[in-house]
């Protein structure tokens, strides 16, 4: 059981990174909308070449 | 996001309305776009214009995604005029310029409802050229952008271009004052959320650490390993207690140093004593000798409390007014002509008398003045209620905050807009804020007494066990503070307020001052305004005069003022109608009215001499419509409300059966309006009030509302701006769907549809509420009286005290979530909550 020397101070660590990490999320205001960052994966980058050719391929499937 | 929906099944539901912004399109406006493959009808050139952009800049994804059209056209808004900010000296005012070339804007958003709308407007705007970043706050429906600046000229230049381009995607920016209030919340959620998430994450791993300690206390467990799990407890709630309870330990220092007694003080007391001991033990070799730390019991009251907190905060903020101010009712800018007719964009607070102005079709009026030029309507619904137009031309007097008409009108300033009729609204209100006394609740009044009581317990406790076994009594100590800790105690209150305000949400009602729930339960009266409230507001009436049937008039009629932005179009447009007519031109005259021509003939509707040129023209009421068909008379249309006896005026639907349950609840009934007096007479012996006050202005109604208010609680229904102060005064204040932000920021609940029973609902949630509020109360005293001997005594250990406590809040949160369940009426038009 000695391990346990080195896998609770290793803990301790990964915690305190833990939350360093929700600390900086916070910060950088992720957790102000939350409604929004739900949705946001819905949306693509806008990229006018991909909007077109979605476009047609939608237009593909109707036609099939 | 149940909204979601694909452009074919919209296109399908709603043929007639524009694919963009989701007005109706005109009969006669034929243009299509091509989106995602698709041809999709718009209303306009300027929705076909965003559109275009949306698709071509790649975003068409918006039209997915989004929850619900903007309802606003490109080309329409205050916005569409962004030239008023070109002014340096306007813009200035709307912006910071920093030392590093960049300048700051705050804009207030005008159709933004869905995280689409947001994602459309940040990404459009984003090829600007200068601009750093811009960044939509659905909550607050605000914009921050920041871009690039030299000077204050190019600073401006870059402000309108943003409200251009926004505009062009089909909403309406408008630059504002940053809202420090807001953003003062969002740090302050900022904060306790990084609270929280300490505490929360520090206080499970000690606690998994305790499991593994107090089993070993059974299993066996060897003497360094226990030390090391002990150690590992003391460092994480070192951090979760110099980290996460930091709010608790400022909060005792505030209210300490402020000479009174808050629920901070055992709080910190607790905390600081349970890991100060704590740690004295374990550097002390207390471990070995069988002395026990409580660091678990520290770290999980911690976290519970934070938790609890937050949510209380988190309530308290989402509904948090910005006080309502002149500002909110007048044009961000005015056009300004001097002696030799040049123009210059002005805030409406620099207006002195005798400045002359120039007021742009549908503008608000920014100051009381006097027509000079140009002839056609105002509209003063915002202000006074009435809903017909006042006919203006030279030398009439218009008061700040009407509309204008169709029509281009050049006024002379008779007083600065700060010494207005309008003016003195927002300070009535003010004042009637002050007065109205503040709710404190029952939590707030006791919690100083209990404080002081828990710490007079806690201390003479520790002092008795001195004596008895001076070896417990830090834990004895520990546990009488945790166990009567006030939390459910001061949970009570908020959670089910919470709670209520959530069930009231989804029957309709905003619910914007949550006290007032509490101040529902001293209602003694219950007082009405009449037009837009109990009665329709602005019915028109079309009376047919020659062959042609009303419904055909009414078709004609709606189908000629379908794109008019005028107050009566409006009221027209509400008409109901059964056909679908064409006009092949339709034409706005200003100051007259509208043409059109079908098959041949040529329509008119707008005044009666220049619709028809016969002699009873001349003599006809000049407050009428007339509809004419070459010349010939066909209708007249003319506002109930001026022409009809008051005992025809249409009732809101739902208003009887309300005004009913409000009797049945034992409250006396009274109309107060500012319509003419023998109207409001008719209208109360028709429903059956004795009393009732006609005539009001909005002085008078803020005094009978103090009078009343005198006498007992008051619920006040109201719509319109010169409802604002009694709203203010009234202890439980409803505005109506129907009512303008200003209004609606004086009101402690805002009914979201056009249903009037909801105020029969808000009463009835109200009484639950307040049944839970007591319940929830009597269970934390009786639960802190029979545990505080228990633990006074010393039989309850510390962690079980910690469980206790929180087990007693949970339950106080679990009643309160009663409240959610039944009487759940999802509002059938989901949009409105989206859009107000």
């Amino acid at each position: 059981m000695d391990v346990i020397w080195i896998l609770i101070p290793l803990s301790i660590v990964l915690i305190l990174i833990a939350v360093r990490a929700f600390v900086w999320a916070v910060k950088s205001r992720q957790f102000d909308d939350l409604d929004r960052e739900a949705s946001r994966i819905l949306f693509d980058e806008p990229n006018p070449e991909s909007a077109q050719k979605r476009g047609q391929h939608e237009e593909r499937r109707e036609h099939d | 996001m149940t909204t979601l929906a694909s452009p074919a099944t919209r296109s399908i539901a709603v043929a007639s309305s524009c694919f963009h912004c989701g007005l109706s399109v005109p009969a006669s406006v034929d243009i299509e776009v091509t989106v995602g493959g698709r041809q999709e009808r718009v209303c306009c050139h300027g929705c076909e214009g965003a559109v275009q952009f949306i698709r071509d800049a790649g975003l068409d994804d918006f039209y997915r995604l989004r929850a619900a059209p903007s309802r606003t056209r490109p080309g329409e808004g205050v916005a569409a005029d962004a030239s008023a900010f070109a002014d340096p000296d306007v813009a200035e005012q709307y912006m910071q310029l920093d030392a590093s070339g960049r300048a700051h804007g705050d804009f207030a958003l005008d159709g933004v409802g869905c995280a689409a709308c947001a994602w459309v407007i940040e990404h459009g705007v984003r090829d600007l050229p200068g601009l750093r970043q811009a960044r939509v706050d659905l909550a607050s429906g605000r914009l921050s952008a920041t871009w690039d600046a030299d000077d204050a000229g190019t600073a401006a230049a870059g402000l309108t271009r943003l409200m251009a381009r926004i505009n062009a995607l089909g909403f309406d920016a408008v630059p504002a004052q940053p809202a420090h209030e807001l953003s003062l919340h969002a740090q302050q959620r900022r904060r306790s959320l990084t609270a929280i998430g300490i505490a929360g994450i520090g206080a499970m791993q000690v606690m998994m650490l305790a499991i593994a300690d107090y089993a070993g206390l059974f299993s066996g467990m060897a003497d360094d390993h226990r030390a090391l799990v002990i150690w590992a407890q003391m460092v994480l709630t070192g951090v979760v207690v110099a980290w996460g309870a930091q709010p608790f330990f400022k909060g005792a220092v505030n209210t300490l140093r402020a000479g009174s007694m808050g629920i901070d003080v055992p709080v910190s007391l607790a905390i600081g004593l349970g890991w100060g001991v704590s740690t004295l033990v374990v550097l002390s070799g207390g471990i070995g000798r069988g002395e026990h730390v409580y660091f678990d019991s520290v770290a999980m009251f911690t976290f519970f409390l934070l938790l609890g907190r937050h949510l209380e905060q988190s309530v308290r903020h989402r509904f948090a007014r910005a006080d309502a101010e002149l500002d909110a009712l007048l044009p961000a800018a005015v056009t300004r002509l001097d002696a030799s007719g040049g123009r210059a964009s002005v805030l409406p607070a620099s207006l002195l008398a005798g400045d002359v102005i120039e007021v742009p079709p549908g503008g608000i009026v920014a100051a009381d003045g006097r027509v000079l030029e140009g002839a056609g309507e105002v509209d003063r619904a915002a202000l006074t209620g009435e809903s017909a137009a006042q006919r203006v031309e030279p030398g009439s007097e218009v008061a700040a905050g009407s509309r204008n008409g169709a029509s281009r009108l050049r006024m002379e300033v008779l007083r600065p807009a700060g010494s207005s009729a309008l003016a003195a609204i927002p300070q009535l209100l003010a004042r009637a804020r002050a007065q109205r006394p503040p709710s404190i609740h029952l939590a707030d009044r006791l919690a100083g007494l209990i404080v002081i009581a828990v710490l007079a317990i806690a201390a003479v406790t520790a002092a008795a066990w001195m004596l008895i076994d001076p070896s417990r009594v830090l834990p004895v100590t520990l546990a009488t503070l945790m166990v009567t800790c006030p939390c459910a105690f001061a949970l009570a209150t908020p959670v089910t307020l919470t709670a209520a305000t959530l069930r009231l949400r989804r029957l309709g009602v905003l619910l914007v001052d949550p006290a007032a729930l509490e101040r529902a339960g001293q209602l003694r009266h219950a007082y009405f305004d009449k037009t837009g409230t109990l009665t329709e507001p602005g019915q028109l009436h079309c009376e047919p005069v020659s062959a042609q049937t009303l419904q055909t008039c009414i078709d004609h009629a709606v189908a000629l003022e379908r794109d008019v932005p005028h107050p009566i179009a409006v009221a027209m447009r509400r008409l109901p109608v059964k056909e679908e007519i064409e006009f092949d031109t339709l034409r706005v005259v200003p100051g007259s009215g509208v043409e059109g021509f079908q098959l041949g003939r040529r329509w008119r509707l707008g005044r009666p001499r220049w619709a028809a040129s016969d002699a009873a023209a001349a003599a006809a009421d000049p407050a009428a419509l007339w509809l004419t068909v070459d010349g010939s008379l066909c209708a007249t249309f003319s506002f109930e409300h001026r022409d009809v006896e008051a005992a025809d005026e249409k009732l809101r639907p739902g208003a009887v059966s309300t005004l009913a349950a409000m009797t049945r609840r034992g409250l006396e009934l009274a109309i107060v309006s500012g319509d003419a007096p023998e109207r409001v007479g008719a209208m109360a012996q028709r429903l059956r009030i004795t009393r009732w006050w006609g005539g009001v202005d909005p002085q008078r109604k803020y005094a009978l509302l103090a009078a009343a208010e005198a006498d007992g609680g008051v619920l006040y229904v109201g719509d319109g701006l010169n409802d604002a102060p009694a709203l203010g005064r009234a202890g439980v204040a409803v505005a109506t769907a129907s009512a303008c932000d200003f209004t609606r920021s004086a009101a402690d609940a805002i009914v979201l549809d056009d249903r009037l029973e909801a105020v029969v609902d808000l009463l009835d949630s109200s009484d639950r509420t307040r049944r839970i509020i007591r319940q929830n109360l009597l269970w934390a005293i009786s639960y802190n009286l029979l545990a505080m001997p228990l633990a006074v005594t010393g039989l309850i250990a510390p962690w079980a005290a910690a469980i206790g406590m929180s087990a007693s809040s949970l339950l106080v949160i679990g009643n309160a979530t009663r409240l959610l369940r039944g009487g759940s009426r999802q509002t059938p038009n989901s949009e409105v909550v989206a859009w107000t």
